[in-house]
């Protein structure tokens, strides 16, 4: 479900319509745009959470916001690949699997 | 609602029995810092021990339930945090990647590159005159049933001015994305527009209830048109059409419109239209109704349930 800027207000105690304002201008956050403005999604509001939860439970400030979602963003994506390469190696079987993870033992240990 | 197992909430976060407002949050300050899941991502145990801390902080951080427990009026235990997701969560699941990291990822190999490159990078080196691809746009449309089945054309304003049209191809289903190529931010120093991405919504009708290709619709009928039959006039995406409703039709029956359903995808027919019959008795009791069935049930009866499954449970 979809929710607009008002909606999104009402499920997060702790933001100020001024704060969201900034969230969106800085492209903290990035809602969708729609027909009558912007609107918002779950992973909108789960990043608006955690960007309150950042400057006021743990007193990150102003500067370090973009700093800190940029590498959460990263690490993100990061993680998706490796996923992914899971599941691609898992499907190739149990053999290159070994194979694999034999090498990988090995660049561990000799460092090539 | 979870309940988080804390015996003991001042040694949860660390401080002792008389610590000040200030040192509580300090305290929980620091070990928020320290355990918060979206800065831990993957890691069970400090996810656990987050939640005991915030827990006790619910406790603690607010002077009236802190008096309370201290009095021992209320129970660490009883302490309810709601289950939460964390933003990890919804950013592993969300198909938009508008949040996924556009920079790439060729400085960790041939293989990575190979993997999973073309997104941002590969338009060439050097520095600040760099080829960059513009970021995409993303759109939201909410749409009736009506115009997602026929298809339609809206036009959504764009933050540096301007407004971009959208058409809506007939047929689409609910939260499928349409990816308009080019259609997103300009490039820069020559690189490639973006894309614009719109996610469709549709919004639930009262009377067409989608169902893949095929629509279905309940259509009330009166009980002397179920007895005798009828011709009814019900509407379709393309108007109005007359319906035969057989004699002796029970309730539930469905009839089935070929080729009033739903556009299939690809441009090539359409699916059914199933009007399922739904026998609706008179607003008000009958008392000429209920002589005439009496006199009907004396001389002639019949058992719904023969062919039931439930007759012998």
């Amino acid at each position: 479900m979809m929710m607009t800027k008002t909606e999104v207000l009402t499920r997060i105690e702790r933001l100020s319509a001024d704060r969201l304002e900034v969230c969106v201008r800085q492209a903290w956050v990035r809602p969708y745009r729609g027909e009558a403005g912007p609107v918002f999604d779950e992973t909108d509001v789960a990043r608006l959470n955690l960007i309150v939860e950042l400057t006021e439970d743990m007193a990150v400030n102003e500067e370090a916001v973009p700093v800190i979602l940029g590498l959460l963003d990263e690490v993100g994506s990061l993680r998706k690949r490796a996923r992914a390469i899971d599941a691609a190696l898992n499907a190739e079987g149990e053999a290159v699997c070994d194979a694999v993870l034999a090498r990988l033992q090995q660049f561990e240990q000799t460092g090539r | 609602m979870a309940q988080s197992d804390i015996k003991d909430p001042y040694a949860v976060l660390g401080v002792a029995k008389n610590a000040s407002e200030t040192d509580i949050k300090k305290a929980y300050r620091q070990l928020a810092k320290k355990l918060h899941p979206d800065l831990n991502p993957g890691d069970k145990a400090k996810a656990e021990q987050f939640s005991a801390v915030t827990a006790a902080y619910d406790l603690l951080g607010d002077p009236e339930k802190r008096r309370r427990f201290d009095a021992g009026e209320i129970d660490a235990n009883q302490q309810e945090t709601p289950e939460r997701q964390y933003y990890r969560s919804y950013a592993d699941a969300d198909p938009s990647g508008r949040y996924a990291f556009d920079g790439d990822f060729d400085d960790l190999g041939s293989f990575f590159s190979q993997a999973f490159g073309g997104r941002a990078g590969g338009f060439g080196r050097g520095g600040a005159q760099m080829k960059v691809r513009g970021k995409d746009r993303h759109f939201h449309l909410q749409v009736s049933l009506m115009e997602a089945l026929k298809g339609a054309k809206k036009t959504v304003g764009l933050p540096e001015g301007g407004r971009i049209s959208i058409s809506i191809p007939a047929g689409i289903e609910d939260g499928k994305s349409l990816r308009l190529s080019g259609k997103g931010e300009a490039g820069r120093n020559g690189g490639p527009a973006g894309d614009a991405y719109v996610r469709v919504d549709i919004t639930p009708d009262p009377v067409f209830e989608r169902d893949g290709d095929d629509i279905k619709m309940d259509l009330p009928v009166s009980i002397d048109e179920a007895v005798l039959g009828a011709t009814v006039s019900v509407p379709t995406i393309d108007g109005r059409v007359n319906l035969k409703v057989p004699q002796n039709s029970s309730s539930g029956r469905v009839m089935r419109l070929k080729g009033k359903g739903a556009p299939k995808s690809g441009g090539h027919g359409a699916g059914d239209l199933l009007v399922r019959l739904k026998i609706v008795m008179p607003e008000t009791p009958d008392k000429a109704l209920e002589d005439a069935i009496r006199d009907w049930r004396s001389r002639y009866s019949y058992d719904p349930r023969a062919d039931w499954k439930g007759g012998n449970r």
